[in-house]
C-alpha cells in the first residue's frame, strides 16, 4: 500500500490479487449473497484506491481492509434485513455445503459442516464477523479490534459467545 | 459439570492470545477441572471443523471497472 501511496500502480494490482479471494470469502460468509459478496468486494477495492492519499500504516493491511469490508457487509445485512429467508437459500446455492456422494464417513463430515454453516448463518453479526476474521482469515485478537472497531477484550467476548452458540447448535443437532 | 470459572479465557487460551502469567494460571486449573478441559476439546474440535470448510472458490472477483 505505501508502494502504491508512491505512484507504483502495478502494488495496487498486487493488494488486489492477493486480497480479494479473502475479502470475497469473508464478505461472502457475512452477506450470504455471492453476487453481492462480489459487488461488495469491489467496492472495498474501490475505497481504497479513491482513499490512497489518506491511507495511514498504522496496522497491518488486513486490518485496513478487513475494517472496510466490516462497514459495507454491516450496511448490506441492515439493507438486505427483509430479504433474509432468501439470503439463506442463495448460501445453499453457493454449493457451501458439498454434498459429495460417498462414503458415510465423508458424509458425516459434510453434514457437520452444513450445520456449522447454519449455525454461522444464525450467530449476530459481529460475533458472526469476528468468528471469520479469526477462524477463517487468521487475524489476532488486537486485528480484529482494530477491523471491528472495538476493543481486545470484547473481541475475547465476541468471540466466546459465538463459540459457546456454535458448539451448542452443534451438539443440539447431534442429540 | 460445569465451571464458570474465566470461560472467556478459554478461547483466548486456544487461540494462543493469553499473556505467560494467565496462561500458566489457566493450565494450572485445566490440571484441576475436567469441564474446562472438556471446553478446551471442544473448541478445538471447532476450530478443526473451520478448517475444514470448504473455500467458496473465491478468486474470481473481475476489477471494477473504469477504476484504475
Amino acid at each position: 500500500m505505501l508502494a502504491f501511496q508512491g505512484g507504483d500502480r502495478r502494488a495496487f494490482e498486487t493488494l488486489f490479487a492477493r486480497y480479494t479471494p479473502r475479502v470475497l470469502t469473508f464478505l461472502t460468509r457475512m452477506v450470504r449473497d455471492r453476487a453481492r459478496a462480489e459487488e461488495l468486494t469491489q467496492d472495498v477495492f474501490v475505497r481504497i484506491y479513491n482513499a490512497v492519499d489518506r491511507y495511514e500504516a498504522r496496522a497491518r493491511f488486513s486490518t485496513y481492509v478487513f475494517g472496510i469490508a466490516h462497514n459495507l457487509a454491516l450496511n448490506e445485512l441492515a439493507r438486505a434485513h427483509r430479504k433474509h429467508e432468501q439470503a439463506r437459500a442463495d448460501l445453499s446455492e453457493l454449493g457451501a455445503v458439498d454434498p459429495a456422494p460417498g462414503a458415510e464417513e465423508q458424509l458425516d463430515a459434510d453434514r457437520t459442516r452444513g450445520r456449522l454453516e447454519r449455525a454461522m448463518a444464525d450467530l449476530p453479526e459481529r460475533q458472526r464477523a469476528a468468528v471469520l476474521l479469526r477462524s477463517e482469515q487468521g487475524l489476532d485478537y488486537e486485528e480484529i479490534a482494530k477491523a471491528l472497531g472495538t476493543s481486545v477484550s470484547s473481541v475475547k467476548s465476541l468471540l466466546h459467545r459465538a463459540r459457546e452458540t456454535l458448539l451448542a447448535a452443534l451438539a443440539k443437532e447431534d442429540a | 459439570m460445569e465451571c464458570r470459572r474465566n470461560p472467556e479465557n478459554i478461547a483466548a487460551y486456544v487461540d494462543d492470545e493469553l499473556g505467560p502469567a494467565e496462561r500458566a494460571e489457566l493450565e494450572a486449573h485445566l490440571a484441576d477441572c475436567t469441564a474446562c478441559r472438556e471446553q478446551v476439546a471442544a473448541e478445538r474440535r471447532l476450530g478443526e471443523l473451520f478448517a475444514a470448510l470448504p473455500a467458496l472458490h473465491a478468486s474470481a472477483t473481475p476489477r471494477p471497472a473504469g477504476v484504475w
